[in-house]
């Protein structure tokens, strides 16, 4: 019999319609993207399709199986990645959420990392600042005391605060810095006079955790002056424009559209020969311009983090000094202001770089030390402990 | 597999709707069977074996009921019921309750027994339920027995309602089972309901979760008197949406397929007594317990001793059957104070009441059984409860509660909206024959609105908890 198209029956073809196109569209249209190996927003290896096998049906670890490396596998290369997570975002901001996934929306346009008081582990906290004090007392004894400095630098969520939503409870960092700043004295370069001066300048990336090259500059005035050595002004360096195009990663964990960073290069006149991991191909250069095609610009900064970074002073030698930074990325930035005081400067991450810091220190033949964390990194890392060895 | 994933949505369910809708009407039921062992499995593919070894004991079982009770031999047939809720109760009890028993045996007589940490199967507690329920409605008469063993399984296995139920007691789909027809409106009207349910659980419930998440893990000490009482009133809608979009999408889905499944939550927020709560959560288990343990036991039929011993059973089990730990068993307890003691005069008094004030009366107490509920460590309850009247540290409120306030507040004005009937009555106005054109269109915004919302957030995927792993 032909049923004829009743209100309710109309109702309900469109409601299974649109319902089927949805489930079936998306599932066949999925099939015709190429998988792709890596998330160039995300900045991550994506999952891959997972072999099947029986072994990995019933493996016992819930990661080591097929089940559950599948679903990882249909996420990672789920079609229209990108925007689907847009569309959670501006959900959430519909809704009035402040943060999400752990970065804020700040005002003018800045994401900033969210460390709440709450996810800071006092106990980790307790060990790096007491390992830190150690160590440059340590060092000071056996290099002089003129020669070994820390630097923790505040992230934007201390020195942007007032752009930061209301009720905000934020890990602490000026409390951590008074601290640190009391307890190792001369050893210590507050760099927050200088960025608070400037906070209004471009210190910070609107779409990344890091600091700007500008930041940075601001840094190594406090640095220089720290040293009592003149301090050169920002006229004395060649500054170019790296990219216009800069999407860092706090963009990657929200993917929602919003003007893009600028970075900068600070280039002095000084030759240089960098080595990154001694891997025997030098660089005449601390800007590894070939990272500005990719997605994470910030690497064109020494190149991102290597486990040794090595940066020799070509040409005349006259300081004789040779400088140990023990760093998080920060110090990317920030080394290349000071690269021409020292014949040769030496990097080391300890996330990667697993040498005990005595055997560098004797091996390079170092005579200066600066640690360079930012100030919640610092509070996090547990790699500290090789401040000990 | 859960319903809230995009493997469910686009490649389980794209495949069965192909599978099951080109099938002729006499495969169907197997169709059903196999996908919902595939659905069961995927977690933990061993367990199928469970699956399996329940359906053929309780067809068996229901079988030899029958034959008995046709040959006239009830005392048999009663001996076969009896088996199978042993094997089943067996079943339920040394995957799901060995450990605690075995915990408690340790503390009490100090003995170092190592616990067997098996893995709970999923949907455990739902399933034994709805099978033992087949033995018992054939030995009542209330069922006929189903020659069928593949139609058998569809019923024990049928995915829709397998792992969060609702419990589909077996005489409320004998007659679906064998002969249901679908349609294209019985469809539909599952994809609304299914869409509902999508929504409650990925946009209402997990967004309002990570509240929860928060502060409970807070340090007691720091937790203000407000930030504890959000905190509760977040995981109250929590469990609720999430509970009750997961009936939703069961139910939806049962009728895509052509099956009416029994509504499992109505507005529990609304109650005005703790009695009429429990009429309104979780409707299939409390159905459950009164027809196979309550209403056997005499229900209040009795003297009134043994009916206080009654509801005292009943929400001993209850509780327990939320999961191996003493909190469920206050949880329990808890309720069944509260039931007796309205049953026998504080109902009464709460009637002539003015309606808010059994209103909150209720909700007090739901929100304080919900913190017995929300940990399984005593001591933590305890110290919640504690932040919840006794101001500590933070004080009433502190910045971190603001901060949780703000972020939350639309959010929170939006589930207490959804917890009511309102949304419902106006959808019902604005659906109404009178525009059916209009109607229409704005059920196909509704259920592309909800769906492409809830796949960003599968796929943006921070935070997809499921809840029943204890049940």
């Amino acid at each position: 019999m032909e049923q004829k198209d009743t209100p309710k029956n109309f109702g309900s073809k469109a409601v299974t319609g649109i319902f089927l196109a949805l489930v079936f569209g998306i599932t066949i249209a999925g099939f015709f993207v190429p998988v792709k190996a890596r998330s160039e927003s995300e900045n991550r290896a994506l999952a891959q399709k997972p072999k099947f096998s029986l072994a990995s049906l019933f493996a016992k670890e819930d990661k080591e199986k097929f089940t559950t490396k599948y679903e990882a596998y249909l996420t990672d290369q789920f079609i229209g990645r990108d925007t689907w997570i847009s569309v959670k975002t501006r959900t959430e901001l519909l809704l009035g959420k402040t943060d999400i996934n752990g970065v804020y929306f700040a005002e003018d346009d800045y994401l900033i990392t969210r460390t709440d008081a709450s996810s800071i582990d006092a106990e980790q906290e307790e060990k790096n600042i007491a390992r830190l004090d150690a160590f440059i007392k340590k060092y000071s004894e056996l290099l002089g005391d003129t020669n070994v400095y820390a630097m923790l630098v505040p992230t934007a969520a201390d020195i942007l605060a007032d752009k930061l939503p209301p009720f905000t409870s934020e890990y602490d960092q000026e409390a951590l810095l008074d601290r640190v700043a009391a307890m190792l004295g001369d050893n210590f370069i507050d760099t927050r006079e200088e960025l608070m001066q400037h906070k209004d300048e471009y210190l910070y990336y609107k779409t990344d955790h890091h600091w700007t090259a500008l930041g940075a500059y601001y840094a190594y005035r406090a640095w220089a002056q720290a040293q009592k050595i003149p301090v050169r002004e920002q006229e004395d360096y060649k500054i170019s424009t790296g990219s216009e195009e800069f999407y860092g990663t706090l963009y990657s964990k929200v993917n929602i559209q919003m003007p893009a960073d600028t970075v900068l290069l600070y280039e002095d006149e000084r030759s240089y020969r960098v080595e990154y991991d001694m891997d025997g191909k030098p660089q005449k250069s601390m800007f590894s311009m070939k990272r500005l095609s990719e997605k994470d610009k910030y690497m064109v900064y020494l190149d991102g983090n290597h486990a040794l970074t090595q940066i020799q002073q070509q040409g005349q030698k006259k300081t004789e000094k040779k400088l140990l930074v023990i760093k998080d990325s920060y110090a990317h930035t920030f080394v290349p202001f000071l690269a021409q005081d020292y014949d040769e400067v030496i990097m080391v991450d300890f996330r990667y770089n697993k040498m005990p810091v005595s055997m560098i220190i004797e091996n390079y033949g170092i005579t200066d030390i600066l640690v360079l964390y930012n100030a919640t990194n610092f509070v996090h890392d547990d790699n500290l402990y090789q401040l000990e060895r | 597999m859960v319903f809230s994933s995009l493997v469910y949505l686009f490649r389980f369910l794209p495949i069965v709707l192909i599978l099951y809708f080109i099938a002729p009407k006499n495969i169907r039921n197997a169709i059903l069977f196999v996908v919902s062992l595939i659905f069961y499995s995927w977690g933990e593919p061993i367990y199928v074996v469970l699956m399996i070894f329940s359906t053929v004991v309780d067809y068996t079982h229901g079988w030899l009921v029958d034959s008995n009770l046709k040959k006239g031999n009830r005392a048999r047939a009663k001996y076969f019921v009896i088996e199978s809720m042993v094997i089943n109760l067996a079943l339920l009890g040394f995957f799901k309750y060995a450990d605690f028993l075995l915990g408690n045996i340790n503390n009490l007589f100090g003995t170092e027994i190592p616990l067997l940490k098996l893995a709970l199967p999923i949907g455990i507690s739902f399933y034994t339920f709805q099978t033992m329920s087949y033995t018992v409605d054939i030995y009542r008469g209330q069922a006929k027995v189903q020659r069928n063993i593949i139609s058998f399984g569809a019923y024990v296995a049928l995915f829709p309602q397998l792992i969060a139920g609702p419990i589909v007691q077996y005489k409320t789909v004998a007659e679906e089972l064998d002969h249901r027809s679908e349609s294209m409106d019985l469809f539909a009207s599952g994809v609304m309901k299914f869409m509902c349910g999508l929504g409650k659980k990925v946009l209402l419930a997990n967004n309002i979760g990570l509240l929860w998440d928060t502060v409970s893990t807070m340090a007691p000490a720091q937790t203000s008197v407000l930030a504890a009482w959000l905190g509760i009133t977040a995981y109250c809608f929590q469990v609720y949406f999430d509970f009750s979009g997961y009936s939703d999408m069961a139910i939806g889905l049962g009728r895509m397929f052509g099956f009416h499944f029994l509504e499992n939550f109505n507005y529990p927020f609304v109650s005005k007594s703790i009695t009429e709560f429990w009429r309104r959560w979780h409707i299939s288990l409390g159905s459950w317990f009164r027809e196979y343990v309550y209403i056997p036991l005499g229900g209040n039929r009795v003297s009134l001793p043994k009916q206080v011993r009654n509801i005292a059973v009943v929400w001993l089990l209850t509780g327990f059957w939320h999961g191996a730990s003493w909190n469920f068993v206050l949880w329990g307890v808890y309720f069944g104070v509260f039931l007796v003691i309205e049953k026998f005069f504080l109902a009464n008094i709460l009637k002539k009441l003015p309606d808010f004030v059994s209103h909150i009366y209720t909700l007090f107490l739901v929100w304080v059984s919900f913190v017995l509920f929300g940990f399984d460590d005593l001591t933590r309850v305890g110290s919640y409860l504690k932040s919840m009247f006794i101001p500590g540290a933070a004080g009433f409120v502190d910045t971190q509660t603001l901060y949780l306030l703000r972020n939350y507040a639309v959010m929170l004005v939006i589930l207490i909206f959804a917890s009511t009937s309102v949304p419902k009555r106006l959808m019902e106005k604005l659906f109404s024959a009178e525009y059916p054109r209009a109607t229409t269109v704005a059920k196909m915004m509704f259920v592309a609105g909800i769906f492409l919302v809830s796949v960003g957030y599968l796929v943006d995927a921070t935070y997809n908890p499921f809840l029943y792993f204890r049940f």
